[in-house]
């Protein structure tokens, strides 16, 4: 079943000091039921262009947005909606209680126990703190509390503009234990990063966008390959050795030596080499692409062919 | 979709309550009743009548009925102002806040259709305002009915009066508020049109022979029909407040204005919301 189906849409912002801007263009994406799904692009790609038209805050020109089969516009498919805005801001003079009381009255749930609150703020770790007005909250609690908001109403399609954003590294891991437990329900997750290494471990999916056009779309693995080089940490600096440049294909910096090969012979060859010349060798190890390589190459592939 | 109005009103009327100067209005509200009280207790009525000088020109009424009177007219006219003052400066904020960057995406992504935040935020940030008027006005009367025996009912009209001034500037800054998400700009334009544009065009007959033309009298009247009429509701307010001593009879006053400033909140805020509909965030 399909969570999210968009076809062909298309936004241009218009000014009238300014060029019009493209920020979608023709772009066409769908979402399995039950994926955790991240969205990835440098700024102005048009990543949160295109959550604000799925949640009807932006009007897109052109296309067609189906939730969970259902036109966008219907207003009741919100209910089944949960999203964390990026750069939010709560309305300072509520609690965390009342904020999730409200917040969740407003997404059509009225009948929500005090209960419930608290087992969300548990989730999130602000119980101890859910009586206290927002004002006096950090970047880290208060983005806490956005993904508290989202759940609250126990959506099945969550989206999260930057979930991370703000929040420490031990913070960090409990959102990804959050996500990784919402996708164990059953829910779809459509996740808007710049963190991509939390992108890279968190998504079952992966889509790039850049100037608001689908760059890429496919399984995190295919976008995780292995370099063709092999990294190799020695005991002393490079500039005190006379390398064989001319029969190995390597790049060097301080006690870094890179081999560029694919062959595990030329790698053998390449060691006996060191060994004989009696370097010692502290680490080898084969370099893998990770998304920010990946996402790198590709976006200034695109920038060149354009 | 009640429940949801019911819900955006609670938050607004949330938002009105955490705001000092609310509690603040509220303070002076109670102040104003409480030196009314003292001055009942510790001075006569023939002893206040001369210090306020109105005895000479009406030689012929109750002693009670003129300090009455006084006591209406001190409390409702600088209400009337000060109220509208005050009000502007404190909701001005609402709709610019809900609005913000960052705080309306919780709003708009939530099963509500936009014409429900505005009259959320606009029914929540009467009631403490509202509040605060019926307070005073009625506080007062009962004041007086109790020390003076006068229970005038006309003075209650006063009620109505200030409350459909201020419902009037309200729409009108949710107005500004949706087109430019500025408090600052929406409060200045209010007090603008308040202490500025309000005078001229109530005295537009004034202006209109001074400023010779046809085109110039057009534009004035038409402005007086754009914008509050404030300044002939405080007339009103002020001929309503004295009708028992300058034996007015209330059913000939002009309520034209009242009926205007009354249609110009629904124009104010169905412009507030067409405007909001069509505005991306």
């Amino acid at each position: 079943m399909k969570t999210l189906e968009i076809n062909n849409l298309t936004k241009i912002y218009k000014s009238r000091r300014q060029q019009p801007v493209k920020a979608l263009n023709n772009f066409s994406l769908e979402l399995k039921s039950g994926e955790v799904f991240g969205l990835i692009g440098p700024n102005g790609a048009g990543k949160t262009t295109l959550i604000k038209i799925i949640l009807g805050m932006t009007k897109a020109d052109s296309g067609e947005v189906k939730i969970f089969n259902t036109d966008f516009n219907q207003i009741k498919i919100k209910e089944k909606i949960g999203y964390l805005p990026e750069n939010h801001k709560f309305l300072p003079y509520l609690t965390p209680v009342e904020t999730l009381k409200y917040f969740s009255n407003l997404s059509n749930k009225y009948d929500i126990s005090e209960n419930e609150i608290d087992t969300m703020l548990s989730l999130v770790g602000l119980l101890q703190v859910k009586k206290k007005k927002i004002k006096t909250f950090s970047k880290g609690m208060m983005q806490r509390l956005g993904i508290a908001q989202a759940l609250i109403h126990n959506p099945d399609f969550i989206m999260l503009d930057e979930p991370t954003d703000g929040v420490d590294p031990i913070g960090r891991k409990e959102i990804r234990n959050i996500i990784s437990n919402l996708k164990n329900d059953g829910k779809t997750i459509l996740i808007n990063s710049h963190l991509l290494s939390e992108v890279e471990m968190i998504c079952d999916e992966i889509a790039i966008l850049n100037k608001g056009e689908l760059i890429k779309k496919g399984k995190t693995s295919e976008f995780l390959q292995k370099s063709t080089s092999f990294s190799i940490q020695i005991n002393q600096d490079t500039s005190e050795i006379n390398l064989p440049s001319s029969e190995f294909d390597i790049s060097f910096l301080g006690k870094i030596i890179k081999l560029n090969t694919q062959s595990t012979e030329k790698l053998n060859e390449f060691i006996d080499w060191l060994r004989k010349n009696s370097i010692q060798i502290i680490s080898i190890s084969h370099e893998k692409y990770n998304l920010e390589d990946y996402f790198i190459k590709v976006i200034d592939g695109e920038e060149n062919a354009k | 979709m009640q429940s949801r109005i019911l819900t955006l009103t609670k938050l607004s009327f949330k938002e009105m309550i955490s705001k000092k100067i609310v509690w603040g209005i509220t303070g002076i509200t109670i102040l104003i009743l409480l030196v009314i009280i003292l001055v009942f207790n510790v001075f006569d009525v023939e002893e206040i009548l001369p210090v306020i000088n109105m005895k000479k020109n009406h030689q012929q009424t109750n002693i009670y009925d003129i300090a009455a009177t006084f006591f209406r007219t001190a409390v409702s006219v600088p209400m009337y102002i000060g109220g509208i003052f005050l009000s502007i400066f404190t909701i001005s904020t609402l709709i610019p806040t809900i609005l913000e960057k960052g705080t309306i995406d919780f709003f708009l992504s939530r099963p509500i259709k936009r014409y429900e935040i505005i009259l959320g935020e606009f029914l929540g940030g009467s009631l403490m305002v509202l509040a605060n008027i019926i307070f005073l006005i009625l506080g007062t009367w009962i004041l007086i009915g109790f020390y003076l025996g006068n229970w005038e009912v006309s003075f209650l009209f006063v009620i109505p009066l200030t409350i459909v001034t201020f419902l009037d500037y309200f729409a009108l800054i949710i107005l500004f508020g949706v087109l430019w998400q500025n408090s600052i700009s929406a409060m200045m334009i209010s007090y603008i049109i308040f202490f500025v544009l309000g005078p001229i065009l109530e005295n537009r007959d004034v202006f209109i022979i001074f400023l010779d033309g046809k085109a110039w009298e057009y534009t004035l009247n038409t402005l007086y029909y754009i914008f509050p009429q404030s300044h002939s509701i405080l007339q009103l307010t002020t001929r309503v407040t004295t009708s028992e001593l300058r034996q007015i009879n209330l059913a000939e006053l002009n309520y034209l204005p009242v009926f205007v400033t009354f249609l110009q909140s629904f124009i104010y805020l169905g412009l507030a919301i067409f405007v909001f509909r069509k505005k991306d965030y």
